[in-house]
């Protein structure tokens, strides 16, 4: 075991809370030098796991006094490289990880009171026995904490109909860098007064550090409809993603996967789809059973009517769970044909989706890269998947290139440079394409108005004038 | 307090909105937005000059994107020049704000409904402005136009600094584009109407209707008095009594069903109910946004368990009084008409149950006391003049 850090901060953060509650060997610290994104990767000088406000207060009071970077960090679960240090000295990891207890629950008025490390799961395992649950469901949510929900504003499968995080909360505790604590709504949620539950949530930790959360609770959907449609021709599928929302009905997921996807999971799990198949939806209504049926008929006849080579829909739960394993399965069978790869995240107006897909192919085509799309049809949140090897450096960099690429092609039509993964370090880049220097000025005004010293998480989300970072150097890039 | 005009000045385009603010600003002056003049009350500087800014001829619709279902306004726009153009496309905003001293709510603004976070009876089935702001324009302190947000209906980039303007009251800034999210016109809307014996009663079959196989778009408690005085030619309800309005948007098929379902629980504990049909159930919604003007008019946010309690509490006070809350949400909104505002004030403070907050909307102007956290923090840097006011707090 290679000898702790020594800087004195960790004698004082020990002190708060307790020796096994600060992480300082170099060894140990391996593990959160990055988070999903593995591209960029540098040690903390220290992780700190409070578990209750008062520690997170006095926490962010000591590294105030030693001028150190405060990353607030969940579950390291992030997309964007949200919790890695930026520059020479390393930051001071803020981990909410031990903040697990939920406090509070009111069935009848719909709403939960948990610490922000409680695992997105596990608030909708607490009420199973109700008939409620937590909407949020990003694909980590085993792991995923509520507070880095809140923090990325994360969504899901069923953000079209259900919303994203921010839909969800009613109230925030949060910390900010004086140690100041803060109750922003609570469980009637926003009332008169600039919303900053609404403002916070999606911040990244740039803003302040969430230690509770009051969750709405909503109606868990009791009996699903769910419809497979494949289709040779990928505008023919958008086109019927635009006519099923224009018909009124709003589908609890609306996902689509092209060609070369619709191949990789069927080389994988030899799950019957068509070769010749370039498109594929799978389309899901629940709720309660009334008008199910209703929809799933409405549904059928538009995929028909857009020239569907097939369609299937079922009402029965077994074959529900057969329909969604290919797409659910889908990230996983990429692995068997390609060492590494990056799920990219942008959000376009649903009309754009056919050039936009087309366009992600020829700029892969560009880099020489091998490129595959499973994504959320429906609210526009394309996921194209680029392949690459991660021992070749050179190969990387046109992953990253074309990544960028496509990013500023979304923006250009219209669209976001993140849907639901946030734009942590990863994406800085290309905030300057979708905000000019006066919205930028303003989101920095905000952050000077409630970050002392610019010590949370800075470098994260917005772009600095004179400020690169090289993901493949974060801790050695940065003018001081 | 002084005010710079009598008239306020009347701008057309985020640009005049822009210059007027700098104008105003420059010569010392706060600014007060005015659309539709539906704001809750901003405290404002006394010593200071006020002047006036008029959003109404700001009222063109940007862009109608309506396969992607958003569209983009001027923040001047009036909800009704919304609707009517949105109609054509049969989609719609699916939100119904409440009058503001007896005005027509649909010659509100969208800018004034933003600020003020105004929504009505479907709040319930389609959420709050964070499901239907997807980006704004609007002019800060210094008379620059800003943007944030964006056009898709999902959006993680940056700080979503649209939402925080929304509740504000103008108080950081003056929206001046709007996009929005628009939703296909339901298909058809039935209600049915439950005269419950007291809140008791009526809390008790609010909670049953939630935990139904049914999916309400509203849930509204009326007090009895006020039910009433309603001009659709229902039958009236005893003082003390708390009447039930249950809405579903859906096909007129799933609409019955779901209306026989809640009919049916309420049957079991003897309650008398009546159903409408669509033309009849969206004058009843209508109906309940459209607030008389008063002397004092309240809006609490509190639990949907308190909400028909509060509703029988506030209409006792007044038994004149409009009370009627979105017992789904817990969402109280109360009129009074011949009331001294200042005496009422502090009696409907004393009976807010836990949670609950209360905000005037007309007749007193609350004012700022003590530290208010993060605005204070916020309007130091992004508005240190003092350009715009505060909300009521």
């Amino acid at each position: 075991m290679s000898p702790p850090r020594t800087h004195p901060v960790i004698a004082e953060l020990e002190a708060i809370v307790g020796g096994g509650g600060v992480i300082a060997q170099a060894d140990e610290l391996v593990v959160y030098e990055c988070d999903g994104f593995t591209i960029p990767r540098n040690k903390p000088l220290a992780v700190v796991f409070p578990t209750t406000t008062e520690q997170v207060s006095a926490v962010m009071k000591a590294l105030g006094r030693h001028k150190l970077q405060i990353i607030p960090r969940g579950s390291g679960t992030g997309l964007t490289g949200g919790i890695v240090s930026i520059g020479e000295t390393p930051g001071v990891q803020v981990s909410t990880a031990r903040m697990t207890k939920i406090h509070q629950v009111d069935l009848r008025n719909r709403w939960a009171l948990v610490d922000a490390g409680v695992a997105n799961l596990a608030l909708s395992a607490a009420v199973a026995s109700s008939p409620l649950h937590f909407a949020p469901d990003p694909s980590s949510q085993r792991a995923a904490t509520i507070g880095g929900n809140v923090a990325t504003n994360a969504g899901g499968l069923h953000t079209l109909k259900y919303g994203v995080t921010v839909n969800h909360i009613l109230g925030l505790e949060v910390v900010l860098t004086d140690g100041s604590v803060h109750q922003l709504g609570g469980p009637a949620g926003h009332g008169i007064g600039p919303d900053f539950v609404g403002l916070i949530t999606g911040t990244e930790g740039t803003l302040a550090l969430v230690t509770r959360v009051w969750c709405k609770l909503v109606p868990r959907a009791t009996a699903f409809r769910t419809a497979l449609a494949f289709f040779s021709n990928t505008r023919q599928a958008c086109q019927t993603v635009a006519d099923i929302i224009a018909s009124g009905i709003v589908p609890a997921a609306l996902e689509m996967m092209d060609g070369s996807m619709i191949k990789i999971v069927e080389d994988a799990f030899h799950l019957g789809f068509p070769a010749t198949a370039q498109a594929l939806l799978l389309i899901e209504v629940d709720g309660q059973e009334l008008g199910l049926d209703e929809d799933l008929a409405t549904i059928e006849a538009i995929c028909k009517k857009n020239g569907a080579d097939s369609v299937e829909a079922s009402r029965d739960p077994k074959r529900r769970a057969e329909l969604w394993s290919g797409r659910k399965r889908a990230f996983g069978a990429i692995g068997r044909i390609s060492p590494s790869y990056c799920t990219q995240d942008a959000c376009i107006p649903r009309s754009k989706l056919p050039d936009v897909i087309e366009h992600i192919a020829k700029i892969c085509a560009k880099y020489n890269l091998r490129i595959t799309n499973a994504f959320h049809a429906g609210d526009g949140n394309v996921h194209p998947v680029l392949m690459y090897d991660e021992t070749k450096v050179e190969e990387v960099r046109r992953a990253m290139d074309a990544s960028g690429e496509i990013l500023r092609h979304c923006i250009a039509v219209g669209g976001a440079v993140t849907g639901e993964h946030g734009v942590g370090i990863e994406k800085l880049p290309y905030m300057r394409d979708m905000f000019s220097p006066t919205d930028l000025a303003w989101m920095h005004k905000i952050r000077a108005a409630l970050v002392d010293d610019d010590m949370l998480n800075p470098f994260k989300v917005l772009p600095r004038d004179g400020v690169e970072i090289d993901l493949l150097a974060p801790g050695r890039k940065v003018p001081q | 307090m002084s005010v710079v005009s009598a008239l306020p000045k009347r701008v057309d385009s985020p640009e005049g909105l822009a210059e007027a603010v700098r104008d105003a600003a420059g010569s010392g002056a706060q600014v007060r937005i005015s659309g539709s003049a539906s704001m809750p009350l901003t405290a404002f500087n006394e010593q200071r000059p006020v002047q006036a800014i008029s959003t109404l001829r700001m009222n063109k619709l940007i862009e109608h994107a309506v396969p992607d279902m958003t569209v983009i306004v001027h923040a001047g726009m009036t909800l009704e020049a919304l609707q009517k153009h949105l109609a054509w496309h049969n989609q719609w905003l699916p939100i119904d704000p409440p009058a503001v001293n007896g005005r027509n709510p649909m010659q509100r603004t969208l800018g004034g409904i933003m600020a003020s976070n105004s929504l009505g009876p479907l709040r319930m089935a389609f959420g709050d402005w964070r499901m239907l702001l997807l980006g704004a324009k609007w002019v800060d302190a210094t008379g620059t136009i800003v943007k944030g947000g964006g056009r898709t209906v999902k959006n993680a980039a940056g700080y979503h600094t649209p939402r925080l303007l929304v509740g504000s009251c103008g108080s950081l800034g003056a929206y001046c584009e709007l996009t929005l999210r628009t939703y296909a016109r339901p298909v058809d809307e039935q209600c049915v109407i439950f005269f419950c014996r007291d809140a008791a009663h009526a809390e008790e079959l609010t909670a049953a209707i939630l935990t139904s196989p049914t999916n309400p778009a509203y849930i509204e408690a009326i007090g009895g008095a006020t039910f009433s005085r309603n001009p659709l030619q229902l039958p009236t309800a005893g003082a003390g009594t708390v009447v039930l309005a249950v809405g579903f948007l859906d096909r007129p098929s799933t609409c019955a069903a779901q209306i026989e379902t809640v009919r049916a629980l309420a049957a079991a504990a003897g309650t008398e109910s009546i159903s409408q049909t669509a033309a009849q159930a969206g004058r009843l919604r209508l109906w309940l946004t459209s607030e008389p003007a008063s002397r004092l008019a309240v809006r609490m946010h509190g639990l949907s368990s308190d909400a028909a309690g509060c509703v029988a509490k506030f209409e006792a006070l007044a038994p004149e009084a409009f009370v009627v809350a979105e017992a789904g949400t817990g969402v109280v909104r109360a009129s009074f008409k011949d009331v001294d505002p200042l005496a009422l004030w502090p009696k409907l403070l004393e009976m807010l149950p836990a949670h609950a907050t209360l905000v005037p909307i007309q007749g007193v102007t609350v004012a700022p006391v003590g530290a208010m956290g993060l605005l204070d923090r916020l309007k130091k840097t992004l508005d240190p003049a003092g350009v715009f006011g505060l909300p009521p707090r």
